[in-house]
């Protein structure tokens, strides 16, 4: 009843793990040894009922999610990316905008990445703000020279007309925003200002650098 | 014969298609390693969850083999990520139940030299092979896996549900080929006595 017969050897033979003259050994004993065929075919059918026992699912992933700390990055670097692209095209938008104008922002950038930084971005109104009225001395700084610029002549004005007609007196204030717009508009917010938005094109451009650089790392 | 005979091709054509995936986790894409883990995650999971017998221990080894699979992948000297991945999860199960035994939760594992005895039938019945689709049968057989040693169980499903051929099962459990060998045979004899004392009887062969 014990392994006379061919032993383990059944079992490798059904997997077709022997090597050749084992096999042939087995082949040989099969052909003369009913039990051992019964065995073989019994074996067979039960592996072939292991091989189809369901699969358990488990209850929850158990795959963990390798960059947990920073899958948060993603969205922050297509964002910053897409933003940085949009605050170069308005840049060049406000720079092209601008060349016609004046060179002031050229003349500011240029300062600006040769070191002089605060006094060139408040030397180019100040140009501005001298020729649009002599009479207002040249501001050491940029927020004091827009309201200068901006309130100083149109209130002049305003007072100087206000007597006048109606009608005029529309025509004047129509002319007097657009004196206080040409003025102001080198100071009028920072939008209008590439340098603004190129600084917004950078930081935004360095928040994608370097989100793309701590997702890619492990 | 064989109903797994034709897992072996399917697994290294998986293996081929996952070659892409592997080279960018090696590359330190984690979302390429999430994707070939999960390729492996249920039937890992299947396989030690048989192996440890219990969902909670299954889980946590599960997982922890994932993770040690990602942070030894620059270590991964290329092969059957696969195999290489249920290495890892059956040498974790299998610690597992050598921490019961010296709890002495689980009686020591028997030896190896024992001889394999085969059960008589107890009474003639159907075939096996007739009843292999059947649900009755199917859990007779996951009852009697639980009566077997775990490292013969492991064999055995590495080799009858995973189609892992020999050699491999023998580098999976860092064994000798002839280890390997006897517990597939000692296991399969162990649910054939099982299933032959239920009073069945295997198919005329």
């Amino acid at each position: 009843m014990r392994d006379v017969h061919v032993g383990s050897d059944l079992s490798a033979y059904l997997d077709a793990e022997l090597a050749p003259e084992e096999k042939a050994r087995v082949d040989a004993h099969l052909a003369t040894c009913d039990l051992c065929r019964q065995r073989l075919a019994e074996l067979g059918a039960t592996a072939s009922l292991i091989s189809s026992l369901p699969a358990a699912r488990p209850s929850r992933s158990l795959v963990p999610v390798m960059t947990p700390r920073w899958a948060w990055l993603r969205p922050i670097r297509a964002l910053s990316a897409i933003a940085s692209g949009a605050f170069l095209f308005a840049f060049l938008v406000t720079a092209v905008a601008r060349g016609g104008g004046g060179l002031g922002g050229g003349d500011a950038s240029t300062a600006i990445f040769s070191g002089g930084g605060t006094t060139a971005a408040a030397s180019a109104p100040a140009k501005v703000v001298l020729d649009r009225s002599a009479a207002t001395p040249a501001p050491s700084a940029a927020p004091q020279a827009a309201p200068a610029a901006a309130s100083t002549p149109s209130t002049a004005e305003t007072q100087l007309f206000a007597p006048a007609a109606p009608a005029s007196g529309v025509a004047r204030a129509d002319s007097d925003q657009a004196a206080r717009a040409v003025a102001a508009s080198p100071q009028r917010g920072p939008l209008l200002d590439p340098l603004f938005w190129l600084g917004l094109a950078v930081v935004a451009g360095i928040f994608a650098i370097a989100a793309h650089m701590r997702l890619r790392a492990r | 014969m064989r109903a797994v005979a034709g897992t072996g091709p399917i697994v290294h054509q998986a293996d081929a298609e996952g070659a892409d995936l592997l080279r960018r986790a090696r590359g330190g894409d984690a979302r390429a390693f999430e994707e070939l883990a999960r390729g492996t995650e249920r039937a890992l999971y299947a396989h030690v969850l048989r192996v440890v017998g219990n969902t909670a221990d299954a889980e946590d080894v599960v997982q922890d083999a994932f993770v040690s699979v990602w942070r030894s992948l620059s270590a991964f000297q290329g092969g059957s990520f696969r195999a290489w991945v249920f290495r890892i999860g059956t040498n974790r199960a299998i610690d597992v139940i050598r921490a019961r035994r010296r709890r002495g939760e689980l009686p020591l594992e028997p030896s190896e030299d024992e001889e394999v005895t085969w059960a008589e039938p107890a009474a003639p019945g159907p075939g096996l092979l007739e009843l292999a689709s059947q649900s009755e049968a199917l859990s007779v057989v996951e009852q009697a896996l639980e009566t077997i040693p775990a490292e013969q169980r492991a064999a055995l499903l590495l080799r009858d549900v995973e189609g892992f051929a020999y050699e491999e099962i023998a580098r999976i459990m860092t064994v000798e080929v002839g280890t390997v060998k006897s517990r597939i045979h000692r296991a399969r004899v162990a649910v054939r006595n099982v299933l032959v004392q239920r009073g069945w009887h295997g198919a005329a062969g």
